[in-house]
Formats: C-alpha cells, sequence, structure tokens
C-alpha cells in the first residue's frame, strides 16, 4: 500500500514555503539551545565565583564568632556568627550562635533558637543539652532534669559515650546542687560503671558521690584506686576521709597514714594538711580506746578497764542529784549474787556477776528529769551501781563476756551523757563516737 | 509613561504593515498547526533560560552588595549612606536616558505589555532592568528582587515569541508564561508563582494558557534548584496550630495586618505622584536621597531594612527580636520601601511585604504570647502568618498568599490561621482602600488596565439568566410542513421550533415555510424539507454570550436540560440577551 503524502494536496510553492518554515524553526530552535548552553556556562560562572567567596566569609566569619566566643566576646560573637549564617546556613554555626546569645544572657532568644533547632532534629544531644543549661538558668528545675536526660539519650556527634559521661556529671553536679541526691548517685554510679580506667575522672566522680552524701560508695572508688602502684594522693586522702566519715576509724586511719606519709601531702594546702592530720591523729586516739579484737587479752582489758573508767567520770560527772551505790552495799536481787549463793568457781562467779548488771534493778529516784530520761538514767544509774568500783584486770581477762557488757554499758553511758549534759569532749567525745557504730571501727 | 515610551509602546502596539500581516496569514495557511505545537516547547525554553537569568540576576546583585556595603553592615558604617546614594544616581543616570522600561517594580509593566502592547517587552528593558534592579536592591534601596524577575522573565518569553514569529493572540499569552518562570525562579515558590501570575496578570483560569504557565514555572524552578539546591528560602520553625481560640489571636493578626496594608498603600499612593510631579532634573537624583535616607537609618541603628531582607525574615522567624524592635522594623522598612520605590528606583515590592508581614506578624505574637503564654503558639508562627497576611492585604492577591505561606512553609496545619486572617485583611484592606495598590500605580502611570480584583468579582451571565419559557409552537420532524403553517398561523408567531428525530432541533421561520411549501407538497415532512444544518445544543450554565454568534442564522434559540436531552428548559431571543445585558 502505497504511503500518502499528507501534503500532497498542497501546491509546490505552499509545500516549499513549509520546507522553509519548518528549517527555519528548527534553526531558530537550535540557536535557543545554544544561547541556553551559553547563557548556562556564563550564570555557573558568576554564580560559582559567588559562592566560593561566600563561602570564604562563611568561614571567616564563623572562625571570628568562634574565637569571640571562646574569649567571651558574647556580643562581638552574635554579630560575628550572624555574618557567618547570613552565608553559609549551617546548624553547627546555629548552635554555635544560640550558644553565643545564651552566653550574652539573652536567654529568651537563646531558648527560641535552640527550640526551633530541638523541633528540627528532637534527638540532638548537644541542642537538649544546652536547653537543659538555660533551663537551669531560668530556675526550671522539672525542665532542666528533663532536657538532661533527653540528652543523655540523643545523638552525639564524635565520641558519644565520652559526651554522655559528661553530660551525665554535669547533671549530676545539678542534682546535687538542688539536692536530689538520691537520683544523683543514680546518675554518678551509671557514669562510674561506664568510665573508663582513668583516675582523674574517678576521683571526680568519688567527690560527687561525697557531695550527694553517699560516701560508701565513694570509698569503694577511693580504694580501689589507691590500690595502684602510686595511687594519687587525692585517692588516698578520699578513702581516709570516707571511712573516717562512716566510722571505719581503722581504715581511715590505715588511708590517712598514707596519704600522710605520700610527698604529695607536702604539696597540698596548709588547711588540708592540718585536716588530715587531725583526723589521722582522732582516728589515731579512737583506736587507743577502741578494745580491737587483734589486740591481747591483756591489753584489750586494759582497755577496757580506761574505758570504764572514763565513762564512769562522764556519768558521774553528768549526775548530779543521782545517788551512786557500790556494788558492796547495793541490794543485789540476782539469785546468783545472793550471799552465799555465788558459784565457787571464778570464772563462774565473774560470770554471774556481769549477768547481774544486766538484770532488771530497783528504780531510784532522780530529781529534774523528763520522764524517759529519768528512767535511762535510772536504768544506767543501776547498771552503774553493779559495776565494782575497782574491777581488775584478771576479772576482764577471765570474762569476755563482761567486756562486751561493760563496753556496752560505756557505749550506752556516752550516747546518754551526750544527749543529757552536751557534747563530750575529750576521750569522752572518742568513746561516743565509737558508740554509733562500734562495729564500724575495725573494718577494713 | 513617558512620552519616549509611548512613541516606543505606540509604534509595536501599531497595526502591521501588509507585507507582514501577509506573511503573518501566510503561516497560518502554510502550517495551521504550528504554533500550538511549538508553544509548549517554547515555554520550556522560556522556563530554563528564565530560571537563568534570574540566577544571574540574584547572583549579581548579592555580589554588589558584598562589594558596595561589606560582608557584615553594621549600624555606624558611613559607607550604608553613601554607597546607596552613589549607586543611585549612576541608576538614575541609566533609567532616565538608557532604559526608561526598566522604572517602576515590573509588574505593571508586564500587565502593560499584555493589554496595551500586545505582550511586547523589548530586549533593552530586558536588560536595563537586569542591570539597574541588580544596582539598586545590592545597594542596600529597600526593594526586592521577585517583581524585576517577573518582568524579567516576561520580557524573556516575549523576545522568543517574536523571534519565532508568533501571532499576536499568542504572543499575549507568551508574557504571562514568562512571568510566572521568572517568579517561579525567584521566589523558589512555583505554586505561588502561577497563582500570583493568574489572580493578579491574566485574571482568568484559561486551560490554554495554564499548561504552559505550569511547564514554564516548573522548568525555571528546576533550574534555579540547580543552582541554589533545594533549601527553602526560610527555614521555617514547625508551626502548628495548639487550641482552637488561639484563632483569635491570629484574627488580631489580621485586623493589624488589614490597617498596615491600608496606611502603606495610601502612603505609596500619595509620595509616589509626588515625586514624579518635581521637575525632571530631581529624577536623576532622587534615587540617589532616597537611598541615602534608608542609609541613613541603617547608618543609625536599623540596617535590616536595607536589601530585600530575606535574613532578617528569618531571625523573625525564629524569634529572635523583641516586639518593640520587630514593630520598629515593619514601620522604618515601610517608610524606606516608601521612598525608594517612589523615587522610581527599579525594585519590587514582594520582599519588603513578606518582610513587613514577618516583623508586625512577629510583635504581635511576641506582645501576645507576653499575655496569654498557654494560649499563644510559637512566635516564628505568627511571623509566617504575618507574611500572607500583608500578602492579602497590601497587594490583594488572596489565593496568592495561602499557599504562599503553606509552600513556604511545608506544613498545612497553619493553613487555618492563615485563611482567617489573610481574609480580614484582606476584607479591611478592601473597604478602606477600594483600588489595589498595582491599579493605583497604573492609574498614575496614566494606563487603564483590567483590575483583575474587579474581574474576579464580575457576575458572569449565563444562559439561565436571560431565557424565558417556550412560547413558541413546538413541532416534531415528522410533522408537515402544513401542520407547521397551522401552528403558525393559530399561535400567530412567525417561527415555530422542531425537534428531528436524532432531538437536534430547528428553528423554522415563516419565511423558510413558505417558500418550502411553494416548492414542495404540503403533505411533505418538515425534516425532509429543510437542509442539513441544526441548532447547536445550548444549555443553562453556559456564558450568555455564547449564544450570541448563532442568532445571525436563528431567530429563537432552545435551550435543552443537560440531563434529559431534547427536554426544553426555555428559549432565548437576541432580545432576551441584550435586554439582560442592560440589566446589568
Amino acid at each position: 500500500m502505497a504511503v500518502v503524502d499528507p501534503t500532497h494536496h498542497l501546491s509546490p510553492r505552499v509545500r516549499a514555503a513549509r520546507r522553509k518554515l519548518l528549517f527555519q524553526d528548527s534553526v531558530a530552535l537550535l540557536t535557543l539551545v545554544l544561547i541556553v548552553v551559553v547563557l548556562s556556562s556564563l550564570t555557573y560562572l558568576l554564580h560559582h565565583s559567588f559562592e566560593n567567596h561566600r563561602h570564604e566569609l562563611g568561614q571567616r566569619w564563623r572562625q571570628r564568632g568562634e574565637m569571640e566566643l571562646q574569649k567571651g566576646q558574647s556580643q562581638a560573637a552574635i554579630e560575628a556568627l550572624r555574618a557567618a549564617l547570613s552565608y553559609i546556613p549551617d546548624r553547627n554555626t546555629e548552635i554555635e550562635l544560640a550558644e553565643a546569645l545564651a552566653q550574652a544572657g539573652r536567654t529568651q532568644e537563646a531558648v527560641a533558637y535552640f527550640n526551633t533547632l530541638r523541633d528540627e532534629e528532637p534527638g540532638s544531644g548537644i541542642v537538649n543539652l544546652q536547653l537543659a543549661r538555660l533551663a537551669v538558668r531560668q530556675n526550671q528545675q522539672a525542665q532542666a532534669i528533663s532536657d538532661y536526660q533527653t540528652a543523655l539519650d540523643g545523638t552525639w556527634e564524635g565520641d558519644g559515650y565520652e559526651r554522655r559521661r559528661d553530660v551525665r556529671l554535669e547533671m549530676s553536679k545539678y542534682l546535687i546542687q538542688v539536692h536530689q541526691f538520691s537520683r544523683a548517685r543514680t546518675e554518678l554510679l551509671i557514669a562510674a560503671g561506664n568510665a573508663p580506667d582513668k583516675p582523674a575522672l574517678k576521683l571526680e566522680i568519688a567527690g560527687l558521690l561525697e557531695q550527694c552524701q553517699s560516701p560508701a560508695d565513694a570509698l569503694e572508688i577511693y580504694r580501689s584506686l589507691s590500690q595502684r602502684h602510686d595511687p594519687p594522693w587525692a585517692a588516698l586522702a578520699g578513702a581516709g576521709r570516707t571511712a573516717y566519715e562512716l566510722g571505719e576509724f581503722a581504715l581511715a586511719h590505715k588511708y590517712l597514714d598514707r596519704a600522710t606519709d605520700a610527698r604529695a601531702f607536702r604539696q597540698q594546702p596548709q588547711a588540708e594538711q592540718i585536716l588530715i592530720q587531725q583526723k589521722l591523729k582522732t582516728a589515731e586516739e579512737l583506736l587507743a580506746l577502741y578494745p580491737a579484737d587483734d589486740l591481747t587479752v591483756r591489753e584489750r582489758a586494759a582497755r577496757v578497764l580506761e574505758d570504764v573508767r572514763i565513762a564512769r567520770n562522764r556519768f558521774e560527772s553528768c549526775q548530779a542529784p543521782i545517788a551512786l551505790q557500790p556494788l558492796a552495799s547495793a541490794p543485789i536481787n540476782t539469785p546468783q549474787i545472793a550471799s552465799g549463793s555465788l558459784p565457787v568457781n571464778p570464772l563462774a562467779r565473774a560470770a554471774a556477776r556481769a549477768k547481774s548488771l544486766l538484770a532488771p534493778s530497783p528504780v531510784l529516784p532522780v530529781a529534774n528529769m523528763n520522764t524517759a530520761a529519768q528512767t535511762a538514767a535510772q536504768a544506767l544509774a543501776a547498771r552503774w551501781a553493779k559495776v565494782p568500783q575497782k574491777l581488775r584486770l584478771f576479772d576482764l581477762e577471765q570474762n569476755p563476756e563482761m567486756e562486751q557488757m561493760l563496753m556496752q554499758l560505756v557505749y550506752d553511758t556516752e550516747k546518754d551523757a551526750a544527749n543529757r549534759c552536751g557534747t563530750p569532749q575529750g576521750n569522752d567525745a572518742l568513746l561516743y563516737t565509737i558508740a554509733q557504730a562500734p562495729y564500724m571501727v575495725e573494718q577494713r | 509613561m513617558t512620552p519616549t515610551q509611548d512613541a516606543t509602546a505606540a509604534a509595536e502596539s501599531a497595526p502591521l504593515p501588509k507585507a507582514e500581516r501577509a506573511k503573518l496569514l501566510d503561516l497560518q495557511r502554510i502550517a495551521p498547526t504550528r504554533e500550538e505545537r511549538l508553544f509548549l516547547v517554547l515555554s520550556i525554553f522560556i522556563g530554563v533560560i528564565s530560571g537563568l537569568l534570574v540566577v544571574a540576576f540574584r547572583s549579581a546583585y548579592e555580589w554588589i552588595k558584598i562589594l558596595a556595603l561589606g560582608s557584615a553592615p553594621h549600624p555606624g558604617q558611613y559607607r550604608l549612606m553613601y554607597m546607596p546614594a552613589l549607586v543611585g544616581l549612576v541608576v538614575a543616570a541609566l533609567v532616565v536616558w538608557l532604559f526608561p522600561g526598566a522604572r517602576g517594580s515590573g509588574v505593571n509593566q508586564t500587565k502593560a505589555a499584555l493589554y496595551v502592547y500586545n505582550g511586547y517587552i523589548s530586549f533593552k528593558t530586558v536588560i536595563g532592568k537586569f542591570i539597574t534592579a541588580a544596582l539598586a536592591i545590592g545597594s542596600g534601596q529597600s526593594l526586592g528582587p521577585e517583581d524585576p524577575s517577573l518582568q524579567i522573565g516576561a520580557g524573556v518569553a516575549s523576545m522568543i515569541a517574536r523571534r519565532l514569529r508568533m501571532s499576536r493572540q499568542r504572543l499575549r499569552m507568551f508574557a504571562p508564561i514568562g512571568a510566572a518562570a521568572g517568579l517561579a525562579a525567584a521566589f523558589n515558590a512555583p505554586i505561588s508563582a502561577i497563582l500570583f501570575v493568574i489572580e493578579e496578570v491574566i485574571g482568568s483560569w484559561s486551560a490554554a494558557v495554564l499548561g504552559s504557565v505550569v511547564l514554564a514555572a516548573i522548568s525555571s524552578e528546576v533550574v534555579a534548584r540547580l543552582f541554589w539546591g533545594s533549601e527553602p528560602m526560610f527555614h521555617v520553625p514547625p508551626v502548628e496550630l495548639r487550641d482552637p481560640r488561639e484563632l483569635l489571636a491570629y484574627a488580631v493578626l489580621g485586623v493589624t495586618g488589614g490597617f498596615l496594608a491600608v496606611i502603606f498603600s495610601k502612603a505609596l499612593g500619595y509620595l509616589r505622584p509626588v515625586m514624579r510631579n518635581l521637575p525632571r532634573w530631581t529624577h536623576f537624583v532622587q534615587p540617589a536621597i532616597a537611598g541615602l535616607m534608608v542609609g541613613a537609618i541603617g547608618f543609625f541603628g536599623f540596617p535590616q531594612v536595607m536589601g530585600p531582607g530575606y535574613t532578617v525574615i528569618d531571625q523573625a522567624l525564629h524569634a529572635e527580636f523583641t516586639w518593640k524592635i520587630l514593630l520598629a522594623l515593619a514601620l522604618l522598612k515601610m517608610l524606606a520601601t516608601a521612598l525608594s520605590f517612589s523615587s522610581g528606583t527599579p525594585g519590587g515590592m514582594f520582599a519588603p511585604t513578606l518582610f513587613i508581614g514577618a516583623m508586625l506578624g512577629g510583635a504581635v505574637g511576641t506582645f501576645e504570647h507576653h499575655f496569654f503564654p498557654h494560649l499563644v503558639g510559637t512566635v516564628g508562627a505568627y511571623a509566617l502568618v504575618g507574611m500572607g497576611v500583608l500578602f492579602a492585604g497590601f497587594l490583594r492577591v488572596p489565593l496568592t498568599s495561602v499557599f504562599m505561606v503553606l509552600e513556604l512553609s511545608g506544613n498545612s496545619s497553619i493553613i487555618l490561621p492563615v485563611v482567617l486572617a489573610n481574609t480580614i485583611a484582606y476584607l479591611i484592606s478592601r473597604s478602606l482602600q477600594p483600588t489595589p495598590i498595582f491599579e493605583v500605580f497604573t492609574h498614575q502611570d496614566g494606563l487603564e488596565l483590567p483590575s483583575m480584583e474587579e474581574q474576579r468579582e464580575e457576575v458572569h451571565l449565563h444562559i439561565e439568566d436571560a431565557l424565558h419559557p417556550v412560547d413558541v409552537p413546538v413541532l416534531r420532524g415528522s410533522d408537515s410542513l402544513s401542520r407547521a403553517s397551522e401552528r403558525m398561523n393559530e399561535m400567530g408567531v412567525k417561527v415555530v421550533l422542531v425537534q428531528m428525530w436524532d432531538r437536534t432541533w430547528y428553528a423554522l421561520t415563516r419565511d423558510e415555510l413558505t417558500g418550502m411549501e411553494a416548492l414542495q407538497k404540503a403533505e411533505t415532512a418538515i425534516e425532509r424539507a429543510v437542509g442539513k444544518d441544526r441548532i447547536p445544543p445550548l444549555y443553562p450554565d453556559l456564558p450568555l454570550d455564547s449564544a450570541l454568534p448563532y442568532f445571525s442564522r436563528w431567530p429563537v434559540l432552545p435551550v435543552q436540560n443537560r440531563a434529559s436531552r431534547g427536554t426544553l428548559e426555555g428559549i432565548l431571543t437576541q432580545s432576551d440577551v441584550l435586554e439582560r445585558y442592560e440589566q446589568n
């Protein structure tokens, strides 16, 4: 089938005109293409040159802004960073600008900026951290804690572990500041668990644990640091200090002693040195009074006698109208101590006497005290009444139970005297300290 | 318009010489479908070339800004004052001596080209606009680049259409295509650009041109994004409507924006003719004086008002200013723009409108936030809505203003506050300033261009507005000629309507019937006696003017029901149509 030319009905002149028109239109379109090519090149050159210059300007202004920010010239930093942003809209520059605004005290603007950044990137760690800091400045406690937590959970550039740790420590410091010690402790323990083996970091964490009233946790860290070869002085001092606070005086003495022996001790401030030495001295004196298990029988008995003497003096000085009756003239209710009924065996006899100290005694009249205090004082008086004025070492050596009971009486007396007669001094103070937790003294 | 411009334009719009006319007719005869085929292809070229020119334009004025004002202008710099003044002198000389068509924003000039000069925009005007606007905006005059971009795009389209010897009708259609392309690239918001051109330049949704407008705008946008990336013009923070009661706050913004738009319009409407009516020699120094005054505002503390101010808008969107600063910036920008624009410096109104709106919105938002912190959203949201409010109130393009905000924010949850605030501002502005600002400028230039706003609100008549009940006999095609004569005599009419077997209609007049009776038997069926022509189907919803061409052939036109073809809704006569138009 022959192909029909669609223009066959047109005259040759018209056909020629159409061909010419087609040619002209093709040339025109080609010309347009060329124009596009040439214009594209020119536009590219112009645009590219401007972009390069713009980029250079942006970098220059940003560097200036960062310098001003580091120098603390926040107003100049704001202007420079704004200029930088006008050339290179960059998220990091926006963050720096917001930081500069915060630094300049333009808190509202900084908050607005960071909120916008957070809306764009809700999981950004740095943005949430900055918002937390601004909330701290604005005294918005709940908001600050929430923002800190979000910062911890957020994404961080670079070493995320390290950044999060820093945030956690900062958050802990804030929690301590607002007295949320329990939460602070939790965060610090997490930080300690994740911390690398760096003494400075661990010392910081331990110091913060002390501030949030967790000396036991702090002591654990200090002790671990103290076990190193050439341990940091702060670890020794910290261990001694926290052990002292916990009442573990044997341990405290050990570390305080090491601390004072260390070369770094002399480099510490005078006040610090005096404090350490005082604590060491107190620990020594206290341990000198404490009837430790590692002493010989005689030594321990001697200490008990001495403690009894101190406590008795304290008791007597604290008692005004109470009449003390020595054991010999006091009525004795225990059958073991009834006349003729004491065992022949000396040990048994001593035990029997000791037991009598704990036996309920008749209530003696005490004047000028409230009922509870009266009762306590009377009970103590009764107990003291049963203690012979002249206790012998031999009695104590033979009777460990009597030692325990006497020491209990000593502790009770010191506590009672502190309540009724004011702060103890000297050896009384030492005995009173031991009395708070006697079982802790020897902890190592 | 200057006499020189008048002469040039008149020459260009005068009837074509006989030879040229003959050539064009020849083209249409030789290749009747040529223009349709070229139309879409050329739209793409127009879009690409406009996009490239807009990118070059922006790079040019940014370069000039850095060279003239430094990389970080701040208060206290003397160059903020003397540079705009010096460049103003150069711009004035260029505009007065070399490029008179470059004066003004570019929107009115494009409309004038479309309606008065058959879509003609000279190459010289395009070059002149590029150079003078880049100099003016770069040196710190308070004007925007969008309007000049619109005119540059329209000029490119005009040049291309002329080169390819398009018909006059097509030539007129190309200008808005180029305008949309230029604006889309400059605005980085293609939908808003298309809507603006349709709403303000063309005034109607013509399917013929809409496709090309869209194609050109998208091509231009693609080119622009190749250079600038897809980053939005403004970094809009996420916005949301937190509480329905917050709409009251946005209503307040709408009211404030409406009044401010009126003040701005009146200021421009007053100052521009005053400055234009000054002695001619002052036209050489007006831009320089305006530049000096704008520079003085910058020198004494507010350099933000110089230039388009996009960065400052961004800052307002991020709530970086106090409400007092925002308000001050809004008012100073109004002053600076009034000075720059009225002095005849080439440059646009879009960017200053966005700037003033953003500052006003931010100020209102900050103020309301202070008193109702739990009820009012972010200040950035108010700045964003404020931009739309001024667009609607000042430029009087309500549809564009809504879409512009949506396009810039990428967030549809803001639509309700935008629509509410924009509508309020538009209504207030319309009631206090009935003539839109572009029309004011047109009248001041001595032109009478169609008002798009009036066109939008025109009542369009339809056939149903003029038809009346059937009062002529209705016969079937199978009826005889004698029957037709009988019915005509019975009712004393001169025409009957005949429905043929295929439900088409024929209006048989007495004269025709008499002629048929003379030649054929009286029993002959009407459908066999009449010719093949039939009345075209007409329906009540069609425009009334669509019926006019048929009255030369048919005295009566039947109007049919669309659902039931063949069923008559009524009939229409020429006198009905004319009477209806007279009533309107």
